[in-house]
Formats: structure tokens, sequence, C-alpha cells
């Protein structure tokens, strides 16, 4: 790899093109062996295609720009305060929309910060949820009997299962 | 790319919620269901969350509470007695206060209850009880269970339960997963070796186990009788009578998993003349272990705080080091 390049071209599964700098990319331990392994030199014409759609690409690589600066240096307190700041507004997302699909893609892109805040972000959404909700969104067919359900409540007196 | 997530994710997201939700999410399907009632899952989850506690929980316990009731507060009217457990998280300075929902098994007109706490559930005992033997109970808050535990296996008559001290002991066995509470009932006079039995959450039966107990009294009744986990091990400050007459005062710990005793030595100061009691206490999340020191120096009371250096120690005794020294006006 030249040590001159500081950004590469990405495709993403719908085929369209984005740039992520090289200090970003390195958050992601599958696109630094992609740096190691290929030439982005100019002259090269190879594009490598990433397996995350574009919609998801955007805000992955908005993400991997905002943390490097901090994952390359270190960063101060309030740095870090700030950091944890941007991610809650970052996070503030639809959960079947995009959350779900911004924790594929951390996770087949071994990224451990951004998997541990989308993972914490969902658990945080699913808290207020019911249980008709959870199975909508993880598209879950209810197989318990309405004795069984019943059962499960008894179990449980003291605990909401609305 | 579909939006439905692999099993991996899915007990990754299962791992961050709190107990409370998990519980609701057991009723969403077969495969959740097992999955969350899982015993790795339970101990994984229990290990993740207190890692990311911290130390900042803080559970308390309101011996002896209560509520006034009616419109007119300036009247005391209707005093209602209750126990209740007050909660506090220091990160999220969070706390919330729960009625105990048992209070009518307890007599509620004294302070000499046996309360201790461990991951979060909280195991209480009464020697004056309405049962015809002492109750024992275990307490999950967050589910609102409790377990009311069967008759141990030896019991004394009412009319000689003055002549007898029980001491209880609630902790976690992680080698077998398993909540113990330990039971010794010692004959005040005799000193002679206590009859020890424990009782397993897992099994759901006491059992008596025959184990080298070091000789002991209980030096102070009330405060005495409360014990602390740490480390595995169940703690309490007991005495010995020494030939001179002089009390010698130690700490007995049983080590939960183990079920064997050993004698843990407490700080030098506590042993001399003067001495009034010792609490104790755990700290740093668990992982160590504090002692409340309260004596009588010259017509005023001294307090001390020490906190146990190093838990193993060899033989020598254990380190010490003193925190806060407090003075209460005469």
């Amino acid at each position: 790899m030249s040590s001159s390049v500081e950004a590469i071209t990405v495709l993403s599964s719908d085929g369209d093109e984005f740039k992520i700098t090289v200090s970003a990319a390195k958050l992601s331990k599958p696109l630094n062996w992609m740096l190691e392994d290929v030439c982005f030199s100019d002259d090269c014409d190879e594009v490598p295609t990433i397996e995350v759609n574009s919609k998801t690409l955007v805000k992955v690589i908005e993400y991997c720009e905002k943390h490097a600066p901090r994952a390359n240096s270190g960063a101060s307190d309030s740095d870090a305060e700030e950091l944890k700041k941007w991610d809650i507004e970052f996070m503030k997302m639809d959960v079947k929309d995009i959350l779900f699909h911004i924790l594929m893609a951390a996770n087949y892109l071994h990224m451990e910060g951004l998997y541990d805040l989308a993972c914490q972000t969902a658990a945080d959404l699913m808290k207020g949820m019911t249980v008709s909700q959870i199975r909508k969104i993880f598209h879950i067919k209810n197989d318990f009997s309405s004795e069984e359900q019943e059962q499960l409540r008894r179990q449980h007196p003291g605990c909401s299962f609305d | 790319m579909s939006d439905h997530l692999p099993p991996e994710i899915v007990l990754e997201i299962l791992y961050r919620l709190p107990v409370k939700s998990l519980v609701k999410f057991t009723s969403v399907c077969k495969a959740w269901n097992s999955l969350i009632t899982d015993q790795t899952f339970i101990y994984d989850h229990l290990n993740r969350t207190i890692q990311a506690s911290n130390g900042n929980n803080f559970l308390f316990f309101h011996l002896y509470f209560h509520e006034l009731r009616g419109q007119r507060r300036h009247l005391l009217m209707h005093n209602e007695y209750f126990y209740s457990l007050y909660s506090v998280n220091k990160q999220t300075d969070h706390s919330f206060l729960e009625r105990l929902p048992f209070s009518h098994l307890f007599q509620l007109n004294h302070w000499d209850v046996f309360f201790s706490t461990c991951n979060g559930l909280v195991c209480l005992a009464d020697s004056y009880s309405p049962l015809d033997y002492e109750t024992i109970l275990i307490w999950n808050p967050l589910l609102r269970k409790y377990l009311v535990l069967p008759k141990p296996i030896k019991t004394c008559k009412e009319r000689e339960r003055l002549e007898y001290s029980l001491c209880f002991g609630f902790g976690f066995d992680s080698r077998n997963n398993d909540y113990k509470l330990i039971r010794l009932l010692n004959h005040w006079r005799t000193q002679d070796t206590p009859h020890v039995e424990v009782y397993s959450l897992v099994s759901c039966s006491w059992r008596s186990i025959t184990v080298r107990v070091p000789q002991f009294c209980l030096r102070n009744y009330n405060w005495s009788r409360t014990s602390f986990v740490n480390n595995g091990a169940v703690h309490w400050v007991v005495s010995r009578r020494r030939s001179d007459g002089l009390d010698d005062t130690f700490i007995l710990s049983f080590d939960v998993a183990e079920e064997t005793f050993r004698e843990l030595t407490l700080p030098r100061q506590s042993g001399e003349s003067g001495w009034i009691h010792s609490i104790l206490l755990v700290v740093e999340g668990g992982h160590s272990l504090a002692i409340v020191n309260c004596r009588n120096e010259n017509q005023q009371l001294v307090y001390n705080v020490w906190v146990m250096k190093e838990y193993v120690s060899p033989s020598h005794g254990q380190n010490y080091s003193n925190l806060i020294r407090v003075i209460m006006g005469a």
C-alpha cells in the first residue's frame, strides 16, 4: 500500500461508491486487512465490495470518521465526554429500519466499539417494549398456547408481562 | 441483508437487558424462554451486570419503619409497621424504596433480625417467629418473589430459645452455581461445637454438615449476628473466652463452596479493653472487607473504619489500613 494514500474507495452491496479515510478504516479489522492486502493506489482499478447496504454504510463510515482521531491518538477526558454525547445523538435511529443493520455491519466488520454501542442502544429501546412489539421487530411467531402463557404469568405474579 | 438478527447478536442484546425485561421476554417464544432461563445465561448475565455496576449499587435495609395513614398527617393515628428495602445506584443516582411483602411473617417489634444480601437476593431470618421455628426467607425484590424456607433439621423448643444463639450466613457458591444459607445453632453457656446446617437453593433442602468449627460465642447479641459475603465467604464477628477471663475477638469466616471455617484476625486495636462492638461491611464492589469499630475511650465514643488490605493471608493475620477515625463528643 502506498503511504501517500489517505482515503480509499469501497463499494456497498448496492454498488454505490464510498470514500473512507485510511485512519477511519483501521477501526475495522477486515478493512485493515484489506488495506494491507489490496493495492489502493490510483493505478489499481479494483474497488473492494463491502457486504453492507448503502444506507447502513453511510452511518458506519460516519461513526468511523468521528472515532478515528481518538482511537489513533488517545484523547482527554473532555473529548471522551464529548464523544459520548455524540454517540447518543448518533444512535437516535429506528430499531428495525437501521439499528439492526448497523448491528450486523458492526459484527461483520469486527468493530467492537460500534457493536457494543448498538447492542446497548437496542437493549435500551427494548426495555420499554411490549412482548408483541418484540415479536414484531424480531419476526417471531408466538408458539405458546394460551395455557402456557397463563402459566408463565403465574410463575411471576409480581412481574408485568405487557 | 435482511433485518433478521443472527442468534449470537440477539444473545448479546439480551445480556444487556435488566432482569425485569428478561422475565417479561420469557413469554416472547419458546426459544427465547429456554435461552433466558438457561443456567449459563443467568450466570453470565449476573457476572456482566456486577462488572457493569462497578460497585455502584447499594441495598439498604430499614429494620424499623413506620408509615402514617389517613389524611390528617399530624395525628399519629393508625401507625403501620413494616420492613422496607432501600436501594441506591450511585452511578445513575437512581434509588427506590421497596416495601417488604412478608412483614406478617415477622414480629416487627424488635431489632434482632438477620439480614444479608448477595447478588441482589435478600435473605432474612427472625428467631421470634409466628412459626414454630424461626422464619427464614430468601427474597428477590426485583421479581417480587420470596421463598419461606422449610423447617431446619435441628430446632430448639420455645422455652429453650434463650439458651441458644442462632447465627446465619448467606452466600453464593460460584463453583456449584448455588445460593446457600448457613445456620449455626450454638448453646450460650457451654461453648460446645455448634450444630451447623446448610440450606441449598438448588436442592431446596437443609443438610447437617460435620465440620471443624473454631470455638466461639457471639459477643454482642445484636450486631454480631449480621454477616456479609466477600470473596465467596461469609463472616461474623465473634469472641472466645480466654483462661484469664478476658475475651478474644476475631472474625469467623465460612467458605461457601468449600464449606469450611476459618479464623481471621481483627485490627489489633479492637481486641483491647473498652471495646464495644464491630460491624462488618463489604466495600469496593464486594472485593474487600471493612470493619466499623466502635469503642469507648475516656467517656467518648470513638469510631474507627478499617479496610482489610489483603484478604488471603498466611497465619500472620490480616493486614488492615485505618480509613477514618471519628470521635463523638462526650
